[in-house]
């Protein structure tokens, strides 16, 4: 059975409540799996595994308008970042979550070439690269992801995929209906190619998702042409070594007529 | 019997070294190109490490220990290829690669040398050299400037990695596909005197010349020299 996850743009009220729990969650689990005591897990800043967290950016000509959009993973069904990964670090669970297993990351940036929404932080401090992994350990605990507990406003929302697109589309019909404007349930259907649909999806007014960094057709071009690329060049490769083989019986062939 | 020099001992040395970073860029980069297949290569780098690193596994380890070989191998060449170009570029008009007849004419003497078995009308470098040759200066530049802004990245922005990476890949591709053809042509017994001048003596037999090279031959006579590069 797939999990997913449900940000609703309309129904945060901006107090990062999220934010900072996953900052202390995060902490919090590395004293739990026996990484340091929880006095020195939380004494260490480790800005690295705030997962969800808010970012500024402005729109247009100088001085713009200011967008603070949240930056989160998306989950994607199809996973480029776990595609790419040489190392095989990042795992996409039965159940939908996309987990980097940070013991295994060698910090090559893979996954930040490939994700389409710009997500995995890498910490040259650490070496390793770090993106949100939905409270994985917590899911199979029976638990939460501790960003949706934190959240006062139920603009986060967790449950199976099936409650999680119900509840996201009962969402858009009601805002449509009071506000007049058409709202998306982005990552209900397949985004793009390369994402296929997201497992934490975003109910957001349609007109503005863009600037929120929800773009239709999210991909990351030439690292998804590396697929065409190496179809055609391993082909080739075929051919050509098809061409030496054969040339090399010919020419035995030729010896033994001789 | 007369010897003409064919390589000098400055092209054969790179020629060589060239050969040993090819080993250690196939060996260290085929598991980061196609990891569902060459992931068994990480085993035999990660052995050794494990020794040092005993927690880790070797597709981590491994795979770090082959980026760290792939990126020295990219020092050694930095050093030598800017070293070989300039000293190359100072002979630019004499090089043999430049277009000698049409491709068609090329292609039907290629015929006539590789299914015939008889002498083609070759200059120096046949029309399929010539053009490996060219292939061989495109993808090593690209693997070089694409390869920087992967070794580099901090210096750059992730879009120009995705880039970079797209065409590390061409490049890859381009020396996958030309490489099986250029070693077995050099193995093969028609070539055995080019083989010889490229790893032992660095010249072919005036005869040999003669008959296999005659548009070469005819620019060493005009030249009245013995040897051109």
């Amino acid at each position: 059975m797939k999990v997913s996850m449900l940000y609703d743009m309309q129904a945060c009220i901006r107090c990062y409540a999220c934010s900072v729990q996953c900052g202390i969650e995060n902490r919090a689990r590395l004293s739990r799996d026996g990484r340091g005591t929880p006095e020195r897990v939380l004494e260490n800043q480790r800005p690295e595994l705030r997962f969800i967290f808010p970012v500024f950016h402005y729109l247009g000509n100088y001085p713009g308008r200011a967008v603070s959009y949240v930056h989160h993973c998306m989950h994607c069904e199809n996973a480029p970042c776990a595609r790419r990964c040489p190392a095989a670090a990042i795992e996409v669970k039965p159940y939908g979550p996309v987990v980097i297993h940070e013991e295994r990351c060698i910090g090559c940036r893979a996954c930040v070439e490939a994700c389409p929404f710009n997500v995995p932080r890498f910490a040259p401090r650490m070496g390793k690269t770090y993106k949100c992994f939905m409270c994985y350990d917590r899911l199979e605990a029976g638990l939460p992801p501790a960003c949706v507990e934190a959240c006062p406003a139920r603009a986060l929302y967790f449950g199976t995929r099936e409650e999680v697109l119900e509840e996201g589309r009962r969402r858009v019909s009601r805002y449509e209906k009071r506000l007049g404007e058409t709202f998306t349930l982005y990552g209900a259907e397949r985004v793009s190619e390369a994402t296929g649909y997201l497992h934490w999806v975003t109910v957001g007014p349609a007109a503005i998702l863009e600037d929120y960094t929800l773009r239709p057709d999210a991909a990351q071009k030439p690292i998804e042409a590396l697929d065409a690329v190496r179809t055609i060049g391993w082909v080739l490769f075929g051919a050509s070594a098809a061409g030496v083989i054969g040339h090399f019986f010919y020419s035995l062939g030729k010896r033994v007529e001789e | 019997m007369r010897e003409i020099q064919a390589f000098n001992r400055f092209q054969r040395s790179m020629h060589l070294h060239y050969i040993h970073f090819m080993v250690i860029f196939f060996l260290t980069g085929l598991p980061q190109v196609a990891p569902h297949h060459f992931r068994w290569l990480l085993y035999f780098f990660w052995v050794p490490f494990a020794w040092f690193s005993p927690q880790t596994t070797y597709l981590s380890g491994g795979m770090k220990v082959a980026m760290v070989l792939h990126r020295l191998a990219a020092v050694g060449l930095l050093i030598y290829a800017p070293l070989f170009a300039l000293r190359e570029l100072k002979n630019m008009g004499r090089w043999q690669i430049w277009p000698e007849g049409g491709p068609g004419a090329g292609i039907a003497e290629l015929i006539k040398h590789y299914l015939s078995f008889q002498p083609g009308r070759f200059g120096k470098y046949n029309f399929g050299q010539k053009c490996l040759a060219w292939l061989t200066i495109v993808a090593t530049g690209i693997m070089i400037v694409s390869g920087c802004i992967l070794m580099f990245k901090d210096a750059f922005s992730p879009s120009a990695w995705r880039w970079a990476r797209f065409f590390h890949d061409v490049g890859f591709f381009i020396f996958l596909v030309i490489l099986p053809i250029h070693i077995y042509m050099a193995l093969h017994p028609l070539n055995r005197k080019g083989f010889r001048a490229m790893f032992e003596t660095g010249t072919l037999p005036e005869d040999y010349v003669k008959t296999h090279h005659p548009l070469w031959w005819e620019k060493i006579k005009s030249r009245g020299g013995g040897s051109m590069s």
